[in-house]
């Protein structure tokens, strides 16, 4: 008997034993949408901007960005994106990354500019205090006069649906 | 006005409380409590593809006490851990304790990755449907790198977002194995 009290003292003096103990910064950690606020607006008729706020401690991947205009991907070319801070991954060498704020510039074609729009964007980023997290897919509507829904959506899945062009959904067979 | 009484009342009570909750606290078993997200059935239940497409059923390693550490090849803190776990698997398998990783992650890019770093357990692809199973197992955020500890029972009974150190795995593991 005494030395199971001792032991339910000692197991509750060991703040890993509790049951289904937690450890990690999970608790302090934002979550991604607030890690990384992002916004969308037509800069002019030809061109989208798309717009990142990382909080402090955070960081966005610059090749992880994918852009998907009316259920099309859009053309690496298409996207301009500033030169990033290089940052060395333990696999993938010197990777390029954003802090504080990011802005892309997307082309569109001109016709775009006078019809609305569904911009889907995934990003995915990382904290300082060593946690990633998955792929963040949001979804912009954006109107043929330029105004847009004031919060992006997130969707569910880990990329763009191979689907026909024009098609405008997003896979939703996975979840986030 | 005499307080004796009152103190000796509230002492008393005192008393009757410190003993109840010792009572409580030896009535209950002193070991971790079962997690309240994932039954162990359920997780036994679940079966996720390896690097080769085969299917593998997690209730081949029923009565083991599991490691399952979630991960991805865009997550640089989860290939920091990586090569511990790889390093410290094969030992804590004598002892009953399977490691296992559950990719965040395609099938592709894990099979690129395990060429450059080898990985000695069972690897299996999740894709983004890893992310719901780490939620479901008490990962709030969907974050990586994630680490489950979970007993023979099936039950888990610590958990860890961010890296884990060797130290942390032989004692959660050691934990675990001891929780009947």
């Amino acid at each position: 008997m005494r030395r199971r009290v001792l032991t339910v003292v000692a197991l509750l003096a060991l703040p890993v034993a509790g049951g289904a103990a937690a450890s990690g910064p999970a608790d302090e950690l934002l979550e991604a949408e607030m890690a990384f606020q992002s916004s969308a607006r037509r800069a002019d008729p030809k061109t989208i901007e798309l717009r990142f706020a990382v909080a402090p401690g955070y960081y966005l991947y610059k090749k992880r960005f994918q852009v998907a205009l009316d259920g099309r991907p859009v053309r690496p070319e298409a996207l301009r994106l500033p030169r990033g801070q290089m940052k060395t991954d333990p696999t993938f060498g010197r990777v390029e990354t954003f802090r504080k704020s990011v802005r892309l510039l997307i082309s569109v074609p001109p016709t775009v500019g006078t019809h609305a729009v569904q911009l889907d964007v995934i990003s995915q980023g990382c904290a300082d205090s060593g946690i990633c997290y998955p792929p963040l897919k949001q979804r912009f509507r954006l109107l043929a006069d330029g105004a847009l829904n004031d919060r992006p959506e997130s969707l569910a899945g880990s990329g763009f649906a191979h689907r026909a062009p024009g098609s405008g959904s997003l896979s939703k067979s996975l979840t986030r | 006005m005499n307080r004796r009484p009152l103190l000796f009342a509230l002492s008393g009570a005192g008393v009757v409380i410190a003993l109840g909750t010792i009572a409580v606290l030896v009535g209950h078993e002193d070991r971790p409590k079962p997690d309240p997200h994932l039954t162990g059935a359920a997780l036994m239940a679940t079966a996720l593809p390896d690097t080769d497409g085969r299917r593998q059923s997690f209730a081949q390693w029923q009565g083991k006490v599991l490691v399952l550490n979630f991960w991805a090849t865009w997550c640089g803190p989860c290939k920091e851990e990586l090569p511990m776990l790889a390093r410290l698997a094969p030992e804590l398998a004598k002892d009953g304790v399977q490691v296992i990783g559950i990719a965040a992650d395609s099938r592709q890019n894990v099979a690129n990755f395990v060429q450059k770093v080898p990985i000695s357990y069972p690897s299996l692809i999740g894709d983004a449907g890893a992310i719901e199973l780490s939620i479901r197992l008490g990962n709030r955020l969907g974050a990586l790198p994630f680490t489950v500890f979970v007993d023979r029972k099936g039950d888990v009974v610590y958990r860890k977002v961010g890296k884990v150190d060797e130290e942390e795995v032989v004692k959660m593991s050691s934990i675990a194995a001891k929780n009947q």
